[in-house]
């Protein structure tokens, strides 16, 4: 499988202050989450894959080529911004028009996708007749979406484009993200709503103050993931009992009970002794099960290390 | 529970990098389509019914004064066509290469497969167009102004002022795009050019001052100008008919070099880097 993005000691210093420091990575097909704090790089990152900045040291390509100033790459690439200034007096079929133009598309064609894009991200067509800068915030992610969804590129750089959704919006976007990654298109996608991008994306780069720490990237790899979780909450009938049964068979470290709430968080001696017959354990407890999670994020997890002090 | 990784399908290979050649019909009619509809904003609206407003109170004011009709022509050519339509021209060409390199352009016209070079010249002939209309408009109301004052000469002067604002739009709204490319502090290295070579080189009397874009232009007016003894006729030698092309043409050199100009700075800056 060839990587559509590939970076070799990738730096971008603005002056004194640091963007992106050495930095080597590979982006494969598919859906990639890029997660870090703020100023970990991840809007340098964008810009220059989308070829806005140059790099100050080290190479970068996409599809092949080098993105700064490049057509033929942006001809490929779609970019979905975090900022949500929209251009004034432009309703969205005509500012989508206009962009598609700008790709090279005819009038004809440009419209046909212009409103085949807002179907498609679910923006009501009544609200096609208003001007964008009147949207709300939701309208406007679904526009922005709609835009860099218009000409067909194979890859979509997302900046943060939950912001402001509801959960059945983030839905709707997740299910279009899904939908376009199975129909061949790359995603590249940042949001601090790390549970939608685990349920989302196959592969992960988490920066942090500029670099790609191996640390952390290994507690996002493949393998790490498709270990067990470590820690187990169960939302259940009587859990003091449930505790009692697991500590009973040896299967439990440690314990955290919430009687009011009726949860119980379990921390595994041997997480795969438990999940490989979860079903009969919780059967034979006695105890009424109302659900079952992973007490921590994998995502949460190996970020964990850059938020502490 | 995210046990496991998400389903995701993956396609085998990464599509191969084609190179299209720019459709510039295309690129034109969406740079047209985007630009177009920021002059129909309310916002724009009052803002040029305010301009207009303020040239037709500047027309009233100097009619209503001691000889006012009859220096109205001279007044209105060195007044308005070679000071205000540029200074005016100047500033919203500026303006409009700035937000040009802001968001939305930034983020979803620049994003995409769009030469720079090339929507700096499409981004020019849209706003001049729109540019032009707008001064058309004020340049009626001097006009309007005038003749309800019954200003001598002014009818006839019509074509001649009219050729001279439409050169003036153009070039200075080039020389706007260029500076404001440049530096933000466009407005500074304007009135910095314009005290040294529109005041300064351009009222030397020798073949240098024919660098001042204001003063090429009012040599051309300055047939109509003398014809009806304007006070503000002296000092400028006549021109030939042939001169007044050669005017044309310096204007429109000066003109396409400026946005030649502007097209390869804003090609060359990391624009990105301006909002930081």
């Amino acid at each position: 499988m060839s990587a559509i993005v590939q970076a070799e000691n990738l730096s971008r210093f603005y002056g004194m202050v640091l963007g992106l420091n050495n930095v080597s990575f590979a982006i494969q097909p598919g859906i990639t989450g890029v997660v870090g704090p703020n100023g970990a790089g991840k809007t340098t990152l964008f810009r220059l894959l989308l070829g806005q900045i140059r790099p100050s040291a080290g190479l970068l390509s996409v599809f092949g080529s080098t993105p700064w100033n490049n057509p033929a790459v942006q001809a490929l690439v779609g970019y979905c911004p975090e900022g949500e200034q929209m251009p004034p007096g432009l309703r969205p079929l005509d500012w989508l028009v206009g962009l598609g133009l700008l790709s090279g598309l005819s009038t004809a064609e440009a419209k046909r996708r212009a409103q085949a894009s807002l179907e498609r991200v679910k923006l009501a067509p009544e609200h096609w007749s208003k001007r964008v800068t009147a949207y709300s915030k939701g309208m406007k992610q679904r526009v922005k979406l709609a835009q860099c969804l218009l000409h067909e590129p194979r890859l979509i750089v997302l900046d943060e484009p939950m912001n402001g959704l509801d959960p059945m919006g983030r839905e709707d976007i997740a299910s279009t993200l899904r939908q376009l990654a199975a129909d061949g298109t790359s995603v590249l996608i940042s949001s601090h709503i790390l549970q939608d991008l685990e349920a989302l994306c196959a592969d992960f780069i988490l920066l942090r103050w500029g670099r790609i720490p191996r640390s952390l990237n290994e507690g996002v790899s493949a393998e790490t993931r498709a270990r067990w979780p470590a820690a187990t909450t169960f939302r259940c009938g009587a859990p003091a009992q449930l505790a009692r049964f697991f500590f009973d068979r040896g299967l439990m470290q440690g314990c955290d009970i919430e009687a009011d709430a009726g949860t119980l968080h379990v921390r595994w001696i041997d997480p795969q002794r438990f999940y490989a017959e979860f079903d009969r354990l919780l059967l034979e407890s006695g105890v009424p099960i109302y659900e079952v999670s992973a007490t921590e994020s994998f995502l949460e997890k190996a970020i964990e290390p850059a938020s502490s002090p | 529970m995210n046990a496991n990784p998400p389903a995701n399908p993956r396609p085998s290979t990464a599509p191969a990098l084609r190179h299209e050649k720019p459709r510039w019909s295309r690129t034109f009619a969406g740079v047209w389509r985007l630009t177009i509809p920021r002059y129909f904003t309310a916002r724009h609206a009052l803002v040029l019914t305010a301009v207009l407003a303020g040239v037709a109170l500047i027309a009233i004011l100097f009619l209503r004064g001691r000889n006012g009709p009859a220096n109205y022509l001279g007044w209105t050519a060195n007044f308005y066509f070679t000071f205000l339509v540029p200074v005016l021209a100047f500033v919203t060409g500026g303006g409009v290469i700035r937000d040009e390199m802001k968001s939305p352009t930034l983020d979803y016209i620049l994003t995409r497969p769009v030469p720079k070079p090339a929507f700096v010249a499409f981004t020019f002939v849209a706003h001049s167009l729109a540019a032009e209309i707008e001064f058309l408009l004020a340049g009626a109301i001097f006009v309007a102004v005038g003749l309800c004052y019954r200003a001598p000469g002014l009818l006839a002067a019509i074509p001649s002022l009219l050729v001279a604002q439409a050169g003036l739009v153009a070039g200075f709204t080039a020389f706007g795009f260029l500076c404001g490319a440049v530096t933000a502090r466009y407005v500074v290295v304007g009135l910095v050019y314009g005290a040294i070579i529109e005041i300064g080189v351009g009222q030397i009397p020798t073949e240098l001052n024919r660098l001042s874009m204001t003063h090429q232009v009012k040599s051309m007016l300055q047939p109509i100008l003398a014809g009806h003894g304007s006070q503000f006729s002296n000092g400028i030698e006549l021109l030939a008919p042939a001169a007044m092309l050669s005017t044309i043409g310096v204007l429109l050199a000066f003109t396409v070099v400026s946005v030649v100009l502007a097209a390869v700075v804003y090609s060359l800056r990391e624009l990105a880097r301006v909002n930081e």
